[in-house]
C-alpha cells in the first residue's frame, strides 16, 4: 500500500491505495467521482479523461502514484457555483449527449483542446482531435457542432474581457 | 420562423446531471455487501477444455465463488435461450446452437467465458481469475479469409 496525494478539484486530497490502482479507479473508488466513467480501461475511448496539471490524460492508463503531487480537474471540478462551464452548456443546447456516458470524457477533452489550440477551431480540426474520444450513441455531428458553438463563445469572452 | 408547439425545438430535462458528472450508471452504484465478479475466459480461438482447476482460486483472500460449466450444468440451468426463433419456411424449429453462459467442454473463441470468480473486491476477484488453470487440447482454426 502506497500514500498517494493531490489536489482534485481544488481540494487537497490523500488515500490508501495499492501499488497497481489507477488513477480512474481512485478517483472512482476511493474518491467517489463516478463521474469519471472507464468504458474500456484500454485507452481506447477516452471516457476517463481528466486533466492532470492542465493536460488531458486518460485515467485509466495511469496509476494512482504517478498522479500523486498533480492537481487533477475531473468533470465535477469545471462548473461554478453550480453555472455550467461555456462547454458544458454548449453540449446541452446542442443535443451533444444521448445516454451521456462518453459526455465527461468529451468534455474534459474539449476544453482541453481550446486550451491548446484556441478558439479558432474548425470542424476538420475539431474532429480530428477527437480521435481518442468514442461515443457508442454515435452522436459526433451534434458533439462538434457543440465544440464549435463553445469555442466561439468562448472568444466572445475572451474579446469582451480585453 | 420557429416553430412552436409540434416541431419546435426542445432541449433535454435529463442532460444536466450527465453534463456534471452526476449521472448514475450500473458500475456507479455500490450496495451493502457488493461482490465484484470476473472471468475467466479462453485464450483459444478453438479448443477443447480437458480441465479447470479451481483450487488455488478459492483459497485467494476475499473470495466468495468460483463457478464453471460443470456447476451449471449440475444445477440443470440451461443453455441462453435466443429470444427470437423464426421457424423455417417448412414450419420446422431453426437449428439453434448449444450456447452456454459458461462453457466447459469446447471453446469456439478467444474471450469465451469459462468460469466466473465472485469475490469481496474487484482486485481480488481479477487475482482468482487469474488463479484458475484451464488447460486446452487445441483444435484447428480459419485463420485465412480463404481455404487452400
Ligand atoms: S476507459 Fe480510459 S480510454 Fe476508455
Ligand atoms: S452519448 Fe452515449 S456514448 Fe456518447
Amino acid at each position: 500500500m502506497t500514500t498517494v496525494s493531490m489536489t482534485v478539484n481544488g481540494k487537497q486530497i490523500s488515500g490508501e491505495v495499492e501499488d497497481r490502482t489507477l488513477l480512474s479507479t481512485f478517483l472512482r473508488e476511493n474518491q467517489g467521482l463516478t463521474g469519471t466513467h472507464v468504458g474500456c480501461d484500454t485507452s481506447q475511448c477516452g471516457a476517463c479523461l481528466v486533466h492532470m496539471d492542465g493536460k488531458a490524460v486518460k485515467s485509466c492508463s495511469m496509476l494512482a502514484v504517478q498522479a500523486s503531487g498533480s492537481a487533477v480537474t475531473t468533470i465535477e471540478g469545471i462548473s461554478q457555483n453550480g453555472q455550467l462551464h461555456i462547454m458544458q452548456k454548449a453540449f446541452k443546447e446542442n443535443h451533444g449527449l444521448q445516454c451521456g456516458f462518453c459526455t465527461p470524457g468529451m468534455i474534459m477533452s474539449a476544453i482541453d483542446m481550446v486550451n491548446r489550440l484556441g478558439t479558432d477551431l474548425d470542424e476538420k480540426t475539431i474532429r480530428h482531435e477527437l480521435e481518442g474520444n468514442i461515443c457508442r450513441c454515435t452522436g459526433y455531428h451534434n458533439i462538434v457542432k457543440a465544440i464549435k458553438a463553445a469555442a466561439d463563445e468562448m472568444a466572445e469572452v475572451l474579446e469582451a474581457a480585453e | 420562423m420557429t416553430a412552436e408547439g409540434i416541431g419546435a425545438r426542445v432541449l433535454r430535462k435529463e442532460d444536466k446531471r450527465f453534463l456534471t458528472g452526476n449521472g448514475r450508471y450500473t458500475d456507479d452504484m455500490t450496495m451493502p455487501r457488493m461482490g465484484y465478479a470476473a472471468f475467466v475466459r479462453s485464450t483459444h480461438a478453438h479448443a477443447r477444455i480437458t480441465s479447470i482447476n479451481t483450487d488455488e482460486a478459492m483459497k485467494m483472500p476475499g473470495v466468495d465463488a468460483v463457478l464453471n460449466g460443470h456447476q451449471l450444468v449440475a444445477d440443470g440451468i440451461g443453455n441462453i435461450i435466443c429470444g427470437w426463433m423464426i421457424h423455417s419456411k417448412d414450419g420446422s424449429p431453426m437449428n439453434m446452437g448449444a450456447y452456454r453462459a459458461l462453457e466447459s467442454e469446447i471453446v469456439r473463441y478467444v474471450g469465451q467465458a469459462i468460469a466466473v470468480v465472485v469475490a469481496d473486491t474487484p482486485q481480488q476477484a481479477r487475482d482468482a481469475a487469474d488463479a484458475v488453470v484451464v488447460e486446452y487440447e487445441e483444435l484447428p482454426v480459419v485463420v485465412d479469409s480463404s481455404m487452400h
